[in-house]
């Protein structure tokens, strides 16, 4: 985790995160041993919310109604997970879809009108207002920037990883990853990152 | 003289590599997610039941805000809520579905025919925007139900599929409210 975080919260006690581990506890996830997948909530959740959270624009009840609908979609689809990949990832773009599935659907825009966009982080997640800033900045972006900058920015999507789950032309994403690093430049009164 | 403490500016790709990859979430969202996982895939039987719920909130909402000329259902508070766990619909639970779901059909067609009277006193323009936002619903909706055909034990889709009735509901009420005088003095 990150030094500048000093998060206070139940999570600190779960096991770090390793692929090993992982590979352990879904393997009883998929004989149906939901204390396991229980476990990979735990471990997996902080992750998978922050990734929610970002992408949703800072809309926490999204976020976490999107949190909710991965782990259960991870749960139906874990007879098909293949231990070649990293559950993590794995998990990430169930999360991606997740929330792109509920943008795409147009209950999503029904919600613009009562669904604020509201801080990102906290003071109980990080005491560095220049990142809360930046975190504020990211929220506003357009959301096509937005989920370029979160997936291949933040997460280490590859563009055509990014560009397959957002449904755009791999040159498309690496254009709005541009045009999201210009406008975070800009809104955070940095040089031109480029 | 004391220099400003003001850390130094760092660049982009320092700042976004100093943001936390772990946000925990406000709230412990295990409990719905191990009630989704627990419960058993519904038979095709029981999948109108998550509908039929999602009807009985908004008809009691509706019920609440239209105005007199509109049959308003009478639903308590308690009603809208069953004590039949969703899983476990007994023959009583059934018959109330069926209850609510003709209630429901019955007032959103009042409801649709008082908008249809009423849409036409307004301008061209107005109907437009009213009906492209109808259409944006409706196909919301449909979105909606079918998803939860798919996966009926959905807390929230079924919440989604209530806001999006409800906001149909509002849009019926907003134009029959907003064209009650006109509607009085055609009346008169």
């Amino acid at each position: 985790m990150d030094a500048a975080v000093s998060p206070i919260s139940e999570y600190d006690v779960v096991a770090p995160d390793t692929a090993a581990e992982d590979e352990f506890t879904v393997a009883a996830a998929v004989r149906g041993d939901r204390r396991a997948f229980e476990r990979l909530y735990r471990r997996h959740v902080a992750q998978v919310h922050a990734l929610c959270l970002r992408l949703t624009g800072g809309r926490r009840d999204r976020a976490e109604d999107c949190v909710q609908e991965a782990f259960v979609a991870a749960w139906r689809a874990l007879p098909r997970f293949e231990s070649r990949s990293r559950f993590s990832t794995w998990l990430h773009r169930i999360a991606v879809n997740t929330v792109m599935a509920g943008q795409r659907g147009l209950a999503a825009k029904l919600e613009v009108a009562t669904d604020e966009p509201v801080e990102l982080l906290d003071r109980r997640h990080s005491d560095d207002t220049e990142l809360l800033g930046v975190e504020q900045a990211i929220a506003t972006l357009p959301d096509g920037a937005r989920h370029v900058l979160v997936m291949v920015g933040l997460y280490g999507f590859s563009h055509e990883e990014a560009a397959a789950e957002l449904g755009i032309a791999v040159g498309t994403s690496k254009a709005q990853l541009h045009r999201a690093r210009r406008l975070l430049a800009e809104r955070l009164g940095l040089e031109d990152p480029e | 003289m004391t220099l400003p403490t003001r850390p130094p500016r760092r660049d982009l790709d320092a700042l976004l590599a100093g943001l936390p990859r772990e946000v925990p979430p406000a709230r412990d969202l295990w409990p719905g997610i191990e009630a989704a996982i627990a419960a058993p895939h519904a038979p095709a039987a029981r999948r109108r039941w998550p509908l039929a719920l999602a009807a009985g909130l908004v008809i009691a909402v509706a019920g609440g805000v239209i105005g007199s000329r509109l049959a308003a259902p009478h639903y308590s508070t308690s009603e809208v809520a069953p004590s039949t766990p969703v899983g476990e619909p007994d023959s009583l639970a059934v018959r109330s579905v069926e209850v609510r779901e003709a209630e429901f059909n019955a007032t959103r067609a009042e409801l649709v025919r008082t908008y249809d009277e009423r849409l036409k006193m307004l301008s061209p323009l107005t109907r437009a925007r009213i009906a492209a936002d109808l259409a944006t619903i409706r196909r919301a909706e449909q979105d909606l139900r079918d998803a939860l055909g798919t996966d009926p034990s959905s807390r929230v889709l079924m919440r989604l599929y209530e806001s999006a009735t409800r906001q149909e509901f509002d849009l019926y009420t907003t134009v029959g409210r907003n064209t009650e005088p006109a509607a009085q003095r055609t009346r008169s």
